[in-house]
């Protein structure tokens, strides 16, 4: 499995992950979509790469969190979106939410102040604050082999990227997926246009 | 006195769900759960209420049991619908060409219970932002009420169709209606109306 080039994604039935990942840049990244309520050891078969799109249901995915960590201890990389509750499924992962500011940018002179901090992580090559940059809504933490890739405005990570239980982890509070497939937020559509491409040569240059 | 069922699909039940506007109450189920009731179950409930984050596929497999619901009680459907689950969605949604300030104006037409005493402007902004309450059509059937519009083309918003059988069906193609339900706000009234026009669904 840790070979495997393979893309997967876990969309939740939603209108908004229909869109999304029928929609340019999400529509073409991966190989498989798999349902979450269809997620299991066989339909996981031959994924390389398991993406939990945004908004998927933290508790719906306690309920597999034990074929999560058969996939992660198989050597899989697992990209975890934002509002998926990884503390619910992931051990060692906490998640503390924020106070979301759906108003911030009004101001002309605010700043969200979201930050890269690993910019020359490969899953952010050619990308700047502003790409990362619409809501806040939590921090996390993790093992410390978990590097952070982005940090809020506290300086607290809401982005991570590492060895973890015997795979790969990213895993993240910002949600695109999510924006992009409710057409709201342009600045989601360009994240994705950018993350998914690295996300893609990740998978396939660093094994 | 209205008996909601919400389909709850997240891990937190929204506030004004949870505690919703006095006298109604909504019982909370997760979504998967309704495969558990059978329709008598159902016949307690005066309306079910279906948020944006609702697993439509799996709605679509509960299509025969919604159909019949609908027909005699009412049903709020938030969101866009891209896996339909009524005859009555199955039109499609379709996002505004272009998302600016003018296209995503909310103009309300006349006399419905559910917009009285609500703006245009309103709906419009959320905080001085516009777009949270709709960003395109989902296309209305045959017999449809437009209850709201769109930009200068009057693009459909809000519609209501009325079924044979009394019951009633507010379809609201954006984000979750009660997420306006801010006390203090012109908005603060919407969602106990809506619960009100729900619950009268099979009265006349």
């Amino acid at each position: 499995m840790a070979d495997a080039p393979l893309i997967a994604v876990v969309d939740n039935g939603t209108a908004y992950h229909a869109t999304a990942l029928s929609r340019p840049p999400a529509d073409a990244f991966y190989a498989r979509s798999i349902p979450l309520t269809e997620l299991s050891d066989e339909t996981l078969t031959g994924v390389g790469t398991l993406v939990v799109a945004c908004r998927c249901n933290g508790r719906w995915l306690a309920e597999r969190r034990a074929c999560l960590a058969r996939f992660l201890a198989g050597g899989g990389r697992l990209i975890a979106m934002g509002e998926t509750r990884p503390d619910l499924w992931l051990d060692g992962v906490g998640f503390s939410p924020r106070e979301t500011n759906y108003w911030w940018w009004l101001d002309k002179e605010a700043r969200l102040g979201i930050r890269i901090v690993a910019p020359d992580h490969p899953l952010l090559a050619g990308m700047t604050d502003a790409d990362l940059t619409w809501h806040e809504h939590g921090v996390l933490t993790a093992p410390p082999q978990m590097r952070p890739l982005a940090v809020n405005a506290e300086g607290l990570p809401l982005m991570l990227e590492g060895p973890f239980g015997g795979g790969r982890l990213f895993v993240t509070t910002l949600d695109p997926f999510y924006h992009h497939g409710c057409w709201f937020m342009p600045a989601t559509t360009r994240f994705l246009g950018k993350f998914l491409p690295n996300l893609c040569s990740w998978t396939t240059r660093y094994r | 006195v209205a008996r909601f069922l919400f389909l709850s699909s997240t891990v937190e039940v929204p506030g004004p769900v949870a505690r919703p506007p006095p006298p109604h109450t909504i019982a909370v189920l997760d979504q998967y759960q309704l495969d558990t009731l059978c329709d008598d179950d159902l016949l307690a409930f005066d309306g079910m209420i279906l948020s944006m984050h609702a697993d439509q596929r799996h709605l679509g497999a509960a299509a025969r049991r919604l159909d019949a619901f609908v027909e005699r009680s009412g049903l709020l459907v938030n969101g866009h619908v891209m896996h339909p689950f009524l005859p009555e969605l199955a039109g499609g949604f379709a996002p505004l060409p272009e998302r600016t300030l003018e296209t995503l104006t909310v103009a309300i037409g006349p006399g419905h219970d559910v917009f009285r005493g609500v703006s245009g402007v309103d709906l419009t902004f959320r905080r001085g932002v516009a777009g949270f309450w709709a960003r395109g059509t989902q296309t209305p059937p045959r017999g449809a009420t437009i209850l709201t519009t769109l930009g200068p083309k009057h693009a459909p918003c809000d519609w209501t169709v009325a079924r044979p059988g009394g019951g009633r069906l507010f379809m609201h193609p954006g984000n979750d209606v009660w997420t306006f339900h801010e006390s203090g706000t012109a908005t603060a009234d919407l969602w106990p109306k809506l619960l009100d026009w729900l619950g009268g669904a099979g009265h006349g």
